[in-house]
């Protein structure tokens, strides 16, 4: 690669390795999985980095590899981590009593009905939630169809509020 | 009263993705709808609590370490593949050499003509996807050392497409 090239590289990983890491942290729930899947994404990215003519944004094409990371990472320990975050969540019922826990860790169990999604589920959630993409964008993203991301976004929205309801999350803070 | 409807607006508005006229629909019907309203409210607080759920966040020095990391890796890499590189160029070296010396080889395989030192070939020595992924790692350094060698002893390539 050209010095050009390498600066033009640099720059995108200026630019993107936060935000690359800000999904991937969402993702896996996990600070160094997250980084190795920021690393590994911009080494593939540089890799083909001659070859990318274009076609889609920089941002679209650096997402869609840092997702795809992030979807062989879930895949290897999603379920050990689902399991481990309710063994938690019991563990800490037996000591404080499930009303104060729905007090102090709204978040938490947010975060883990979130954890539960599946890796695409979570991908759009993700996208939309907290990086404020566009419908379309997130589309172009997980090579879905713009219909496909606004009806899985409702089925996610609809699947936590049931689930959180049934946990009185949600009637606790309203 | 079509309460499915507003469900999907009631998301879309949260999505930031409702038009002005289903937005205006959907305040007019919330006023009469209490399902609605909650509904409203119980989406909101969803869309709240997982925002408040954040990664860690570093300043540029560490992401300047982090991208000094992969530049390390980037140079590893490539010192790795040039002993690849080196045996490829040789390897087309010496069939160029080989053809050279042996006249009665010419026409059948990679090379259909030769003219003093011009060697025409009809195919690549190796496929096109892989030698753009080596020239990845061929810095210019390199290449032009690879350039020199093959003009200083007047050796010419010519590739043409057998379609």
């Amino acid at each position: 690669m050209d010095s050009k090239k390498t600066a033009e590289f640099d720059a995108c990983y200026r630019t993107y390795a936060p935000k690359m890491y800000g999904v991937a942290f969402k993702m896996v729930n996990n600070h160094q999985d997250a980084l190795d899947i920021v690393q590994e994404s911009f080494i593939k990215a540089y890799k083909s980095w001659e070859k990318f003519r274009g076609e889609s944004a920089v941002s679209t094409w650096i997402f869609k590899i840092t997702l795809n990371n992030s979807y062989d990472y879930l895949r290897k320990r999603q379920k050990e981590k689902t399991v481990e975050m309710e063994r938690d969540f019991e563990d800490k019922k037996k000591y404080f009593g499930e009303a104060r826990i729905i007090r102090e860790d709204v978040s938490k169990l947010v975060k883990s009905e979130i954890e539960k999604l599946t890796p695409k589920q979570k991908a759009i959630f993700i996208l939309k939630t907290y990086d404020g993409l566009s419908y379309h964008e997130i589309a172009k993203i997980t090579n879905s169809r713009i219909g496909t991301v606004k009806a899985t976004y409702f089925q996610i929205i609809q699947k936590l509020k049931k689930n959180l309801y049934i946990k009185e999350v949600i009637k606790n803070e309203l | 009263m079509n309460c499915d409807k507003f469900k999907h607006y009631i998301v879309d508005f949260h999505a930031g993705e409702i038009g002005s006229r289903e937005r205006l629909e959907l305040e007019m019907h919330m006023k009469s709808c209490e399902n609605c309203r909650r509904d409203f409210k119980e989406c909101d607080a969803i869309i709240r609590n997982s925002r408040k759920i954040s990664p860690p966040v570093f300043d540029d020095e560490y992401w300047r370490k982090k991208r000094e990391e992969l530049a390390i890796y980037r140079k590893e890499r490539r010192f790795l593949l040039k002993p690849v590189l080196a045996a490829v160029a040789a390897m087309v070296l010496i069939s160029v050499l080989l053809h050279q010396f042996l006249p009665g080889r010419v026409g059948n395989n990679m090379l259909t003509e030769r003219k003093k030192n011009t060697f025409v070939f009809n195919t690549l020595p190796v496929s096109e996807d892989r030698l753009l992924e080596m020239a990845d790692y061929i810095d210019e350094k390199s290449a032009r050392d690879m350039l020199d060698i093959l003009s200083e002893n007047d050796v010419h390539f010519t590739f043409y497409s057998s379609n």
